[in-house]
């Protein structure tokens, strides 16, 4: 009989032996050979030049990658007809954007870790807008700080460069602008700077609000009236978007409530941004201006103005000498005309003068009157020849209309553009003010200049 | 006794207690498997000399209307790179663009060529850019870029069906000759002459096997081909089919029946100029009769619709009918509106048997439509008489001012008829009541 001790030692031992022997054979090794989820970890593609652009350049520094290869699922882009960027027209697209919002924030805070910390990790890119059910186009997009959508890469809704720049900044700056107030919030006092004016408070039908209505209630657009957030992203945005100058125009136009309301949320911003981030807001303003400047191409008046081209016509009213300021030897000319016509027997007032491009080889100077409420127009006509892109040669053909009635009133404007050769230049170009007007000027008689502003 | 159970049991444990093994039902994962079907496919497409997609968009058949095929001739790189013509138009089948396309494993293997190139044109949401026959932005022609193959394994033919719009599409692997000729020219060369062949014959047709006519006509801004003749009893019909060009002329959606003969192709005859059908060892050509091969009266209220009177005189217009014009045109313009004519429309209904006439007139920069509704019943000798029925708001004010232009329509049978001359092909309205007034229209 052995000693149940000694048995039950070596039980135990083996017991503890088994137990041992069990918990390795757990140490299973896995075949972990399985074919892993196609497309785990994102698509990928033989890089090409434009992947190395992004890797190089917002990747690498920022921390910002670039979708720009349809991908209608993690683009969120399911439910709309939309196509993806031509190639070419990307690495342009996103070095204008780095320009024109990443780089003067940089510039402005000294160093690359502010652009690091805010900027959003994932820029998203299409080629044409989004067309809404009732055809309104979506141009940019923003998905909680995390994103930007920009649309129109192509460039087929905005053809023309410098809207499709400005366009660009629009949405960066907007969308940028949500980033920063949801780190640090704006003061309280801009969500009732309205009240304080007694202007129009925010409104969810903002769409069906003109622009200028938005304006004249301290609203910079229609969509800035729709809540206090978009309307801080839209004065950051537009005050950027605009520059100092004309931003100081716009306000300028506006009733006075609204130019006070407007001037508040101004300073509000200007004051968020230096206590909050150690901004200077003009200093940024002046280096986007600055970008803006070097990536679109100068404005050629002979392109902008003339038939058919954007502008087709000048207009010209002395009785807003701040804008149209005039030089004595032309106001002479104007008032003489001026003040014959109102002396004559038609009880009318005159108001202004256009000239109009009617065809490329046909002008018309139209003047413009009014009895009571109602108004007129009187018409002369001329024959157009260019000798040279900028410049004008006018010939007296016949009065238009009503126009043979005023014709002797008229002769010392008729015969002022019939005698001289004009050259024109710009006074104000489209970057320098929102009120883009040109100068005319006789070559034989220089003093006698006019200052025009340009209509459509 | 006790103690050996447990250790019996224990080295069964230990034994048994690994063996696990999962059986699938199908060879490899489904992981396995997407990842083995993407890579034949693109084996395949980049083992071939080229490819020709044939797209047929459907995303608008929601708004009603029907549009035709789209080819594309392209070459892939297996690095993402594929270089594409198209015969949507001239300088897409002229010149090649590059871009990139990507497989991927969406609820199906799928193509996406995900940067722009020609395919996305006829989607561009931009209609300026899509020349989208809805006239609207937001749609294009309703085409895809982005398929599904509906194939885990690919085939010869590949079949496709858009991801977004769900327009059925195939890819069709060319020779190297074919892809050459592509390439070279070929398709652009097709599509210039298809034009030119459409617009030099007026009344295409090829004989049946029975010797009726049949007529053909393109559709060269929706790319459908109507094949017209009529039946025993005399009535229209009208065979409809969706086409786009290839190398070799051109190729519709689906193999056709008309006039005894079945084909899926015109192809191109380069020595005489023209179109043929090859059918059963037969060949049929496609030529000009000269006349119209239907007549008029069979068209009308179906194959052509609206006739359109310009203010300024066409050929086949009597002097009575100008002097009414001009009649009426000087009684607007002095009335207390100042409007100006700027178009005559009549628009026929042959299932209703009724006909709008319709004045567009202009006011300084506003349109205004005058509508005048008609019913209308021929004579055993085709002639038409119509009958007012009612008239809107804006026709009541100048009924006075439109006199004999109205009072003829309100009170004549009229012959109708083809008007041809060699530059251009118009819809006459001759009275029978009063032969000397007669005028014409586009249709």
């Amino acid at each position: 009989m052995p000693d149940n001790n000694v048995v039950m030692n070596n039980v135990k031992q083996f017991l503890f032996l088994v137990l041992v022997i069990q918990c390795l054979s757990c140490r299973k090794k896995e075949d972990l050979n399985y074919v892993q989820p196609a497309g785990l970890g994102g698509d990928t593609w033989e890089k090409t030049a434009i992947d190395n652009w992004i890797y190089d350049s917002l990747t690498l520094p920022y921390n910002i990658a670039v979708k720009y290869k349809w991908d209608p699922w993690e683009m969120q882009q399911l439910d709309r007809d939309v196509t993806p960027p031509d190639e070419s027209k990307i690495i342009s697209a996103l070095s204008v954007l780095k320009q024109v919002w990443i780089n003067p924030y940089i510039a402005e805070t000294g160093s690359e870790v502010f652009i690091k910390q805010y900027s959003p990790k994932q820029l998203i890119l299409f080629g044409s807008v989004q067309y809404d059910v009732d055809e309104t186009a979506l141009l940019g997009r923003a998905e909680g700080g995390k994103s930007i959508t920009f649309y129109d890469i192509n460039q087929n809704y905005f053809p023309n460069k410098v809207s499709s720049v400005l366009e660009m900044i629009h949405a960066a700056h907007h969308e940028f602008a949500h980033i920063l107030h949801m780190n640090i919030m704006y003061p309280p006092e801009f969500k009732t700077v309205y009240q304080r004016f007694g202007l129009d408070g925010y409104s969810a039908t903002w769409f069906n609000i003109s622009t200028q209505e938005a304006l004249s209630n301290g609203y910079i657009t229609p969509y800035a009236s729709s809540g206090d957030i978009d309307d801080f992203a839209e004065m950051v945005s537009n005050m950027l978007m605009l520059g100092k100058e004309r931003f100081d125009e716009l306000v300028s136009f506006q009733n006075s409530d609204a130019q006070q309301a407007l001037r508040t949320k101004e300073e509000i911003i200007v004051q968020y941004l230096l206590k909050n981030y150690k901004i200077n807001f003009y200093s940024l303003q002046n280096r986007v201006q600055a970008a803006v400047r070097a990536n679109t191409p100068d404005y050629v008046l002979s392109e902008m103005f003339g038939f058919e081209k954007a502008f087709t016509a000048v207009s010209v009213n002395p009785g807003n000498p701040s804008l149209i300021p005039l030089p004595a030897a032309f106001l002479s000319i104007y008032n003489l005309v001026r003040d014959s016509i109102n002396a004559s027997s038609y009880d009318i007032i005159m108001d202004s003068i256009e000239i109009r491009n009617q065809a490329a080889d046909s002008s018309t100077l139209r003047i413009f009157v009014h009895r009571d409420e109602t108004l007129f127009a009187i018409d002369y006509i001329f024959s157009t020849t260019q000798p040279g892109s900028d410049s004008y040669d006018y010939t007296f053909v016949r009065p238009d209309g009503s126009g043979e009635l005023l014709e002797t009133q008229a002769a010392p404007l008729i015969n002022y553009f019939n005698d001289h050769n004009f050259k024109l230049e710009w006074y104000k170009k489209p970057d320098e003010s929102i009120v883009p007007r040109a100068k005319f000027i006789p070559v034989d008689l220089q003093s006698a200049f006019f200052i025009g502003q340009l209509v459509e | 006794m006790r103690l050996f159970c447990i250790m019996l049991l224990s080295v069964t444990m230990i034994l048994t207690g690994c063996t696990k093994k999962t059986e699938l039902l199908f060879p490899g994962t489904a992981d396995e498997r997407i990842s083995e079907s993407l890579t034949a496919y693109q084996d395949k497409l980049s083992g071939a000399p080229g490819w020709k997609l044939f797209v047929y968009p459907s995303g608008l058949l929601s708004q009603g209307i029907e549009v035709g095929g789209l080819t594309y001739y392209m070459k892939f790189t297996s690095d993402n790179r594929v270089t594409m013509i198209g015969d949507f138009n001239q300088s897409m089948a002229d010149t090649a663009k590059e871009s990139s396309y990507r497989l991927k494993a969406l609820q199906k293997p799928s193509l996406i060529f995900d940067t722009y190139s020609y395919i996305h044109v006829a989607a561009d949401p931009d209609a300026a850019i899509s020349e989208s026959p809805s006239g609207m932005n937001g749609f294009g022609w309703g085409t895809d870029f982005d398929f599904g193959f509906t194939s885990a394994t690919p085939a010869d033919t590949l079949f496709l069906e858009g991801n977004f719009n769900h327009s059925m599409a195939l890819m069709i692997p060319l020779s190297q000759e074919e892809a050459d000729a592509a390439f070279s020219g070929q398709l652009g060369h097709i599509v210039a002459v298809t034009k030119k062949f459409n617009d030099e014959n007026s009344f295409l047709y090829f004989p049946a096997t029975d010797g009726h006519k049949i007529g053909v006509a393109f559709n060269l801004t929706l790319f459908i081909l109507n094949f017209n003749h009529l039946d025993e009893n005399g009535n229209l019909v009208t065979v409809s089919v969706p086409f786009s060009r290839t190398t070799t002329g051109i190729h519709f959606k689906n193999a056709v029946t008309v006039g005894g003969y079945t084909f899926q192709d015109l192809l191109w005859d380069e020595a005489q100029k023209a179109y043929y059908i090859e059918s059963g060892g037969s060949r049929v050509n496609i030529t000009d009769a000269g006349t119209p091969v239907i007549p008029f009266d069979k068209l009308l209220g179906s194959a052509i619709n609206t006739i359109v009177v310009p203010p300024d005189s066409l050929p086949g217009q009597s002097t009575s009918f100008r002097t009414a014009f001009a009649d009426a045109q000087t009684s607007l313009q002095n009335g207390p509106y100042g409007l100006t004519i700027e178009e005559l429309d009549y628009t026929f209904d042959a299932a209703s048997k009724t006909m709008i006439y319709d004045v567009l007139v202009s006011q300084s920069s506003g349109l205004y439509l005058a509508r005048f509704n008609y019913t209308y019943e021929a004579n055993t000798q085709g002639n038409i008489k119509f009958t007012r029925t009612s008239a809107n708001g804006n026709a009541q004010l100048i009924v006075e001012d439109l006199g004999a232009l109205l009072q003829h329509i309100d009170n004549d049978r009229f012959h109708m008829d083809y008007y041809n001359t060699p530059d251009s092909k118009l819809a006459q309205f001759k009275s029978v009541t009063d032969p000397g007034y007669f005028f014409t229209g586009n249709y």
